[in-house]
């Protein structure tokens, strides 16, 4: 049982982003991709989703080729993508929302997510970053989905709700594999056991994400250090 | 007298409603501005001008109409519309075509002239309202706008479908990254949008006559309500055909030649002041998240 991408490759009307990228997500797994601005790791994500126009290598489920699956394939079969701004439906209500996303009751993630009960009726443009990105996590629980793919969740948030989060994300984990992309190298390490290095469209290393700082290519691909190295 | 000219924009404001609410819902969901939402107009006032003038009765013809102008929109999408999923530019092009091609069948098969409407019974008679004869007709107007924008209210606000309808107004990939296939979804408002516009259709020939012009004629009216109320909101349409059938029918009886040009002016300064429409979205909002 694993989300699996191989040599993936993708363009961007037309212009080629991923050139290869390798990784595997296991259940129970939270798992960091990890690089600089413009790395490609929204792309990794969106083209995991059917989203981006894939061109080449493979995207796996429990060794299936997804092919050139539809998007709304993707999410019945268990793949759940949350994206940078939490990817709500703006004009429906917390309640609206959360009966969208699964199978379940909306009343079952009062238990993990209670701060919701009071913003139940509450229209999703109204709430705060921090409370749609709740939303957002509750939904993917929700959907009882087995693969989250979470692009940048700490974005914007302060440390306090970054807690709440990062609990939230712990939760997530007991029932799926997690791939989250974040900058936020300390909320990162936090939450994460292992990690996926990006560079310029491909994977260039990975590990447990305690040896993160040992990896030869951390200061190139965080940009940290001489990050002018890389575009050379 | 002002009661009954207020009572006659009122039943307007009812057939711009029904007329209206289809094309805003297709938008809404499709990002098209139905032109041949006029052809499956002009499809229902003569279906409902034939089975009139064979012995049925209004309601059933009108219900039958509606029906036949849904099942025309369905073939066309079906077979015209989806293969330019994706392409809205290519998809407004066909609807204008469908529109053409419509008119000119109707004009082919039933001629030119303005047929009779034979209407009979309850239905051809007149109530006293303000000390002037109000058309029984016109009564059935407003219940026909009300129990449909009820109908709408209750399939868009209180099934599982109207949600996921309403999810894929706001944002296709959204929905299809709930798992939602918007395709189907697609095709039954389209379905929709025909029933309702066919159903109008019905509804216009013993006001408004019943002749190739009529789906051409009440085209940019409801362009206008569509616009004033805002792309994609029921509520919004059905306050926008109060204010454009109440300003018909007031400014028709004090200065009926500048009936036209006051609608076209409500939509001018509603753009002005509110480029989203009166309860449409802010624009720019829509489906950022797309490919
Ligand atoms: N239409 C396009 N043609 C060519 N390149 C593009 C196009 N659109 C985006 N890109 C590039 O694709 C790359 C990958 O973008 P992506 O959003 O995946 O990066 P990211 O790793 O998520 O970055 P960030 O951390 O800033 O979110 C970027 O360098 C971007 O400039
Ligand atoms: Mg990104």
């Amino acid at each position: 049982m694993t989300l699996q991408l191989s040599a993936l490759q993708a363009s961007l009307q037309g212009a080629p982003v991923l050139h290869a990228v390798d990784l595997d997500v296991k259940p129970g797994q939270v798992l960091a991709l990890l690089g600089r601005n413009g790395a490609g790791k929204t792309t990794t994500l969106r083209t995991i989703m059917g989203l981006t126009q894939q061109t080449g290598g493979h995207v796996r489920l429990d060794g299936r080729d997804l092919g050139g699956a539809p998007t709304w394939q993707r999410a019945r079969i268990g793949i759940y993508f949350v994206p940078e701004d939490g990817g709500v439906f703006q004009e429906l209500s917390v309640l609206e929302n959360l009966r969208l996303a699964g199978r379940g009751q909306p009343e079952q993630v009062l238990g993990a997510f209670p701060e919701l009960k009071a913003l139940w009726h509450r229209r999703a443009a109204l709430l705060s970053g921090g409370e749609r990105k709740i939303l957002a996590l509750a939904r993917a629980a929700l959907s009882g989905s087995r693969w989250l793919l979470i692009d940048e969740p700490s974005l914007g948030l302060a440390p306090a709700v970054l807690r709440r989060l990062g609990q939230a994300i712990a939760a997530l984990r007991a029932e799926a594999g997690v791939l989250l992309v974040e900058q936020n190298l300390r909320f990162a390490q936090s939450v994460a056991d292992d990690y996926v290095l990006m560079q310029r469209g491909s994977t260039v290393d990975q590990g447990p994400i305690e040896a993160l700082r040992e990896s030869p290519f951390f200061a190139q691909a965080m940009s940290f250090g001489s990050g002018e190295g890389d575009s050379a | 007298m002002i009661a009954n000219v207020v009572l006659a924009g009122i039943s307007l404001a009812a057939f711009y409603f029904v007329l209206s609410a289809g094309l805003s819902l297709v938008f809404g969901i499709m990002g098209v501005l139905n032109f041949a939402s006029a052809g499956y107009f002009l499809v229902g006032l003569y279906a409902a001008w034939y089975m009139l003038g064979h012995g049925s009765g209004f309601l059933v013809a009108a219900l039958a109409a509606g029906l036949i102008s849904g099942v025309t929109a369905l073939i066309v999408e079906f077979v015209m519309l989806r293969p330019l999923y994706r392409n809205p530019g290519g998809q407004l092009l066909t609807t204008l075509g469908v529109m053409l091609i419509l008119t000119e069948a109707v004009n082919w098969v039933f001629g030119p002239q303005i047929q009779q409407e034979p209407m009979q019974g309850l239905l051809a008679s007149t109530l006293p309202v303000g000390g002037l004869p109000f058309p029984v007709y016109r009564l059935l107007l407003i219940a026909s706008g009300l129990v449909i924008y009820l109908l709408l209210v209750a399939l868009l606000r209180g099934t599982s479908l109207g949600l996921k309808v309403r999810a894929g107004v706001e944002s296709q990939t959204l929905a299809e990254l709930s798992g939602i296939r918007v395709l189907p979804l697609r095709s039954l408002v389209y379905a929709l949008g025909g029933i309702l516009a066919g159903f109008a259709g019905a509804l216009y020939g013993p006001f408004g006559g019943v002749y190739p012009g009529a789906g051409t004629d009440t085209l940019l009216l409801t362009f206008i309500v569509v616009v004033i109320g805002g792309l994609g909101s029921v509520g919004g349409t059905l306050v926008a055909s109060l204010i454009i059938g109440l300003a018909e029918a007031l400014v028709g009886f004090y200065a009926p030649n500048l009936a036209l040009t006051v609608n076209v002016l409500a939509m001018i300064i509603v753009l002005i002041l509110r480029p989203q429409g009166l309860l449409g979205r802010a624009p720019g909002r829509r489906d950022t998240h797309a490919a």
